[in-house]
């Protein structure tokens, strides 16, 4: 069908999409035993990876989850076949191997989309010493701090949320609040029911979103971000979604139901704005069906790039261990 | 299980032995450690132990039969068990890191001996073993046991100081001296003591530090002559093989005789010490063997009549200068070097010559205080050492008659690696009777 | 010049600050207050409180803060009150700064410090000597200087390093007033990392000790030079991650004995890696075991025999060597 430019809608949409199959192709590999270690895609997050990465410049620091990593780092440019040949193990992974399935990150400055620290809590940590030093060497970027419902309990979040509120420093916490952290269930284990309610303790703002609407989503992120830069300090977004599949590729999900599952699809992200593009004129039968045959010719051209490449050698560790390379005295052997 | 007695290997040259006597038979009971059988070699015999106990199965090799180190002697089983002779007594050769300690460098030593007429020698102690009846390890520091290989010692020989008897480096560098040609072993000059290796076993008894910090006086050991004095005897008592013998010797006569000489009132005055010695010099010169060291694998029979004399010097300690030529030397000019070397070491100005090079060592014990009987140390590397007692009244018979009499002590002490028991009483009834009946042999000049 | 301990960091802090914009301070107290030993005085007048940052008491948050800020361009210094609260921020220091240059290929100049050990009757919960708790994690450089030169010259290469490093401090360092000669040139008395330092040669054993323990050492090391003529050799660390193995070795090598002294308990304490060390490359030089003296098996205490009993002194170095060396 004849069609104009994209509109944004249409172009955040095809990332959508991309995001989603990329989320349900490492599903399917995993289960064919060709990604080692363990899997927890984030499946129903895809509008708050698109929406946050809306949300900021390109030069802002995003610190995400293991749910939203690898959709930053695509959206942020870097190859598919990096990113596969990390869950791969291989030397050629964004991490060379060393970080793996969903916890990868890349520092360089013309991506930023660092790695979800593993030990949760850590994240909001290591983003407000970011905002720190930006704030101090006068820099106009600010960083995102990801993290789920059930890490936002960690101390180490509000000592965060405590001393950005003291400095007021160009953070935004955003807490994917998917409803279940791990297998415990949001509503057994909040005291308030609404994350973002939490804010208030730290005089830092607070603000619940929708989180499978990618447009609140990113028009949040702006609205925090404007505030940071503006020097009137960090806020703390509740972004509620919800995830499709469980904790991991494998979790027997006794915290809920096929029926909770299936009723939740209610709300998922990629039809609800498919919906709206059918409505706008701007999707057909066909265009969805292009869009996806092309997010998965992507996705695995990416996948069959990568699979060959070869794995890492431990050789060259020993001397990678400090920046400094191998100590004197023959520290390494 | 079954348990094979091996020929043991009791030296480094050692290949074969001899069955010279089997202590059990056949079907005999025996307990772990028992003696099973007595070996033989060119150097010593030997008797080995059962390394388990059990029932004497069988016996491979009988008396004067050869059997080549770690050859099968007999095997110690259960009284039933079935067990295939030929197969457990394959001959194993016994590794050389896995030697029953103790005999080496002994046998190396006494392999010299045979030039004497000695050549075997009785060994009855077992070697050590484990409980396991594997041979016990030799307890060294790592670095002890690589000094020991450098230099080719035997750990099994020397003697360790170490905790719970671990041999250390001193220990290996003071047997290396010990057995090092042209032995600096009494070689008491300031030069040695200096770089001498500290600590010796006076050191390692262990004092509660608490008493030695209040109730003690600490005094440093290096560089002192009391530390060449524990060094020399140390090494002594753990080298050499001491025995030591007595005889008592009725000097009547001989206290006439010094009364004679020093009675004319003439020049220096003869000591009973310088009777001694000039007694010791006329029957050494008929004693080769009682005036032989040991020089590294060699024996040495020194041919000059030097003799080396103990002296105590008050707190200090002791010195043991050299008079030489003693058997053509007077008596009057014994007692002159006597003094002058007394009055030398008084002054600290004893060189190496004056100290180093006796055949032969005399040590009038009882020349203060009473004494009866003592057991003097052998002054390395020499061989025999000649204690004398106090002269003290005592009943005697004199034909069937008890009278009283001024009896004198001898007691000699012999290494008997060199020195055999027969010959050493020889000399020691020879220094009695030349003691007890002076007759006209003593020159005065 | 001469300089006390204190001075000696306060000074290496300074001219770091001065030569560097990206070198920071941050930490609890650290401003005005200038820290509880007074290695931070005057740096707030001098640099601001956007280079001298104070903190609430977060240090969850701060060692992790201190990661993203070594991650975008600065130098921070984090100041640990007091040594034991690194336990508070292990993870931190784990998972973050020692795996984050080998997993991502990033630097992470990121010094903390921290005053460690017993003797000023704090009691347990800040006069442990946790040293050891660390040094199993490549990736992490831990400094522990005996003397006002080494922290000075430490200091400053653990400001200058790209990588994580940890920086112990004895209290009795600063309690004592240790003075050293320290030179005059800002750039003259680096220390370079991963060095140990013979601080009394000696030939019949080596005394292998890091911080305080090092000056008691050289203390005992003396009194058995005069009273039991032996002469002992005292090799002070200084770094402990990574272990300057050669000094050790080549030390080991000439006195052929070994013992470790150090202030933490003996199980498991850092001298078991050194004693494992010895006997490993220098089995056939050694005419003993490798001894460690170290604290009894009860944590450090108020009251004065209790904490006297678990602290380490010349006499009972003294008595250890004299118990064990016969």
């Amino acid at each position: 069908m004849a069609r104009q430019a994209p509109s944004e809608a249409f172009d955040y949409y095809r990332e959508l999409v991309l995001l989603r199959r990329f989320n349900e192709i490492q599903v399917e590999i995993f289960q064919a035993g060709e990604i080692p270690g363990g899997l927890h895609p984030g499946t129903g997050h895809e509008a708050i990876a698109v929406g946050v990465a809306h949300g900021v410049r390109p030069t802002d620091y995003l610190n995400g989850t293991h749910r939203t990593n690898n959709g930053f780092l695509l959206l942020r440019g870097v190859p598919i076949r990096d990113i596969w040949a990390e869950m791969l193990g291989k030397a050629t992974g964004v991490n060379r191997g060393r970080r793996g399935v969903d916890l990868m990150g890349s520092f360089d400055d013309r991506v930023r989309a660092w790695p979800q620290n593993p030990v949760l809590g850590h994240n909001a940590g290591i983003s407000t010493g970011v905002a720190l030093s930006l704030q101090l060497s006068g820099r106009d970027e600010i960083v995102v701090c990801g993290m789920g419902d059930g890490g936002s309990a960690a101390g180490t979040v509000w000592e965060s949320c405590f001393f950005a509120g003291i400095r007021k420093l160009p953070v935004v916490y955003v807490v994917e609040n998917n409803l279940v952290a791990y297998s415990t269930r949001f509503e057994d284990m909040s005291p308030t029911e609404r994350i973002s309610d939490r804010a208030s303790a730290f005089g830092i703002a607070g603000e619940l979103v929708d989180g499978n609407d990618v447009f609140a989503v990113r028009d949040a992120l702006r609205r925090a971000a404007d505030r940071a830069r503006a020097g009137d300090g960090p806020t703390l977004l509740e972004l509620r979604t919800y995830r499709f599949v469980g904790h991991f590729i494998g979790d027997p999900e006794v915290y809920r139901t096929r029926a909770d599952v299936r009723a939740a699809r209610a709300i998922d992200p990629v039809p609800r704005l498919e919906q709206q593009l059918r409505e706008s004129g701007e999707l057909d039968d066909d265009a969805v069906a292009a869009i996806r045959v092309d997010a998965d010719r992507t996705i695995r051209d990416g996948f069959s790039s990568a699979k060959d490449d070869p794995l890492p050698t431990a050789d060259e560790c020993l001397a990678q261990t400090y920046t400094s390379g191998v100590y004197p005295m023959g520290y390494s052997s | 299980m079954a348990v094979v007695v091996r020929m043991p290997k009791l030296g480094l040259s050692m290949v074969e032995g001899v069955v010279s006597e089997w202590l059990v038979a056949d079907g005999d009971t025996v307990s772990e450690g028992d003696l099973v059988v007595g070996v033989e070699t060119s150097k010593i015999n030997y008797q080995v132990e059962a390394t388990a106990g059990g029932t004497i199965r069988h016996i491979y090799a009988q008396a004067a039969q050869a059997v080549p180190v770690g050859g099968a002697l007999c095997v110690i089983g259960g009284p039933d068990e079935v067990i295939d002779f030929d197969a457990v007594g394959q001959n194993s050769a016994v590794p050389d890191a896995a030697l029953p300690g103790g005999f080496d460098a002994s046998t190396t030593k006494l392999g010299a001996t045979g030039a004497f007429g000695a050549a075997t020698t009785t060994v009855t102690t077992p070697p050590p073993t484990a409980g396991n009846g594997k041979p016990r390890r030799v307890k060294a520091s790592p670095l002890a046991r690589k000094l020991a290989e450098t230099h080719g010692l035997d750990l099994a020989a020397i003697h360790g100081s170490g905790p719970g008897g671990r041999i250390e480096k001193k220990d290996v560098e003071d047997a290396r001296l010990a057995t090092a040609s042209g032995s600096p072993a009494v070689d008491l000059s300031p030069r040695s003591v200096a770089g001498a290796p500290l600590g010796t076993d006076s050191a390692t008894v262990p004092l509660a530090t608490e008493v030695m910090r209040r109730h003690a006086t600490r005094t440093p050991l290096a560089g002192t002559m009391r530390r060449v004095i524990a060094d020399n005897m140390r090494r002594s008592t753990q080298l050499a093989s001491h025995a030591t013998m007595s005889l008592a010797a009725d000097v009547t006569e001989l206290i006439a005789l010094r009364e004679r000489i020093n009675g004319d009132g003439h020049g220096q005055r003869v000591t009973f010490t310088d009777l001694f010695v000039k007694a010791v010099a006329r029957v050494l010169v008929d004693n080769p063997m009682l005036r032989t060291v040991i020089d590294g694998g060699d024996l040495v029979t020194l041919n000059d009549i030097d003799i080396s004399l103990a002296i105590q010097l008050g707190e200090d300690g002791l010195i043991v200068p050299v008079i030489r030529d003693c058997d053509r030397l007077g008596l009057r000019g014994i007692s002159a070097e006597r003094s002058r070397l007394i009055e030398l070491g008084r002054s600290g100005r004893l060189g190496p010559d004056d100290l180093v090079g006796g055949c032969f060592t005399l040590t009038n014990m009882g020349a203060v205080y009473d004494l009866d009987f003592g057991t003097p140390i052998i002054n390395l590397p020499q061989s025999a050492i000649l204690g004398f007692g106090s002269i003290q009244r005592q009943p005697v018979a004199v034909g069937d008659e008890v009278v009283v009499r001024p009896v004198l002590n001898l007691f000699l002490g012999i290494d008997h690696r060199v020195i055999d028991g027969e010959p050493a009483v020889r000399f020691l009834n020879q220094v009695r009777d030349v003691l007890s009946d002076p007759g006209t042999g003593f020159a005065v000049h | 010049m001469k300089m006390t301990y204190f001075e000696a960091i306060r000074r290496a802090l300074r001219e770091e600050m001065a030569g560097d914009p990206s070198v920071v301070v941050i930490g609890e107290d650290v401003g005005a207050h200038g820290g509880p030993y007074g290695t931070t005085k005057g740096l707030i007048e001098e640099f601001g409180s956007n280079r001298v940052i104070d903190t609430p008491i977060i240090e969850s948050a701060l060692f992790d803060m201190g990661l993203g800020m070594a991650l975008t361009g600065h130098r921070p210094m984090v100041d640990l009150m007091v040594a034991d609260f690194i336990t508070l921020c292990t993870d931190q220091v784990i998972d973050g700064a020692s795996h984050y240059p080998f997993m991502f290929d990033v630097k992470v100049p990121l010094t903390i410090r921290g005053p460690i050990g017993g003797g000023l009757r704090f009691t347990a919960s800040q006069e442990k000597s946790l040293e050891a708790l660390l040094t199993n994690f490549p990736g992490l450089t831990i400094v522990y200087p005996s003397s006002a030169p080494d922290a000075y010259g430490l200091l400053k290469s653990a400001l200058r390093s790209d990588d994580p490093v940890i920086l112990f401090e004895h209290k009795l360092l600063y309690f004592y007033s240790i003075e050293g000669d320290i030179p005059d040139e800002p750039d003259e008395g680096l220390v370079p990392i991963g060095r140990a330092a013979v601080q009394r040669p000696g030939t019949d054993l080596t005394i292998i000790a890091w911080g305080w323990p090092v000056r008691e050492s050289v203390k005992a090391a003396e009194e058995l030079a005069e009273t039991d003529g032996l002469d002992i050799e005292v090799l002070d660390l200084r770094t402990i991650r990574p272990l300057d193995r050669e000094a050790i070795l080549e030390s080991v090598r000439r006195t052929n004995r070994a013992m470790v002294v150090q202030e933490a308990p003996r199980f498991s304490g850092f001298g078991a890696e050194v004693a494992a060390t010895i006997q490993e490359f220098a089995f056939d030089d050694l005419d003993g075991p490798v001894l460690r003296l170290g604290a009894p098996e009860f944590p450090i205490a108020f009251s004065a025999p209790i904490q006297d009993a678990y602290l380490i002194t010349s006499a009972k170095i003294t008595d250890f060597v004299r118990k064990n060396l016969h």
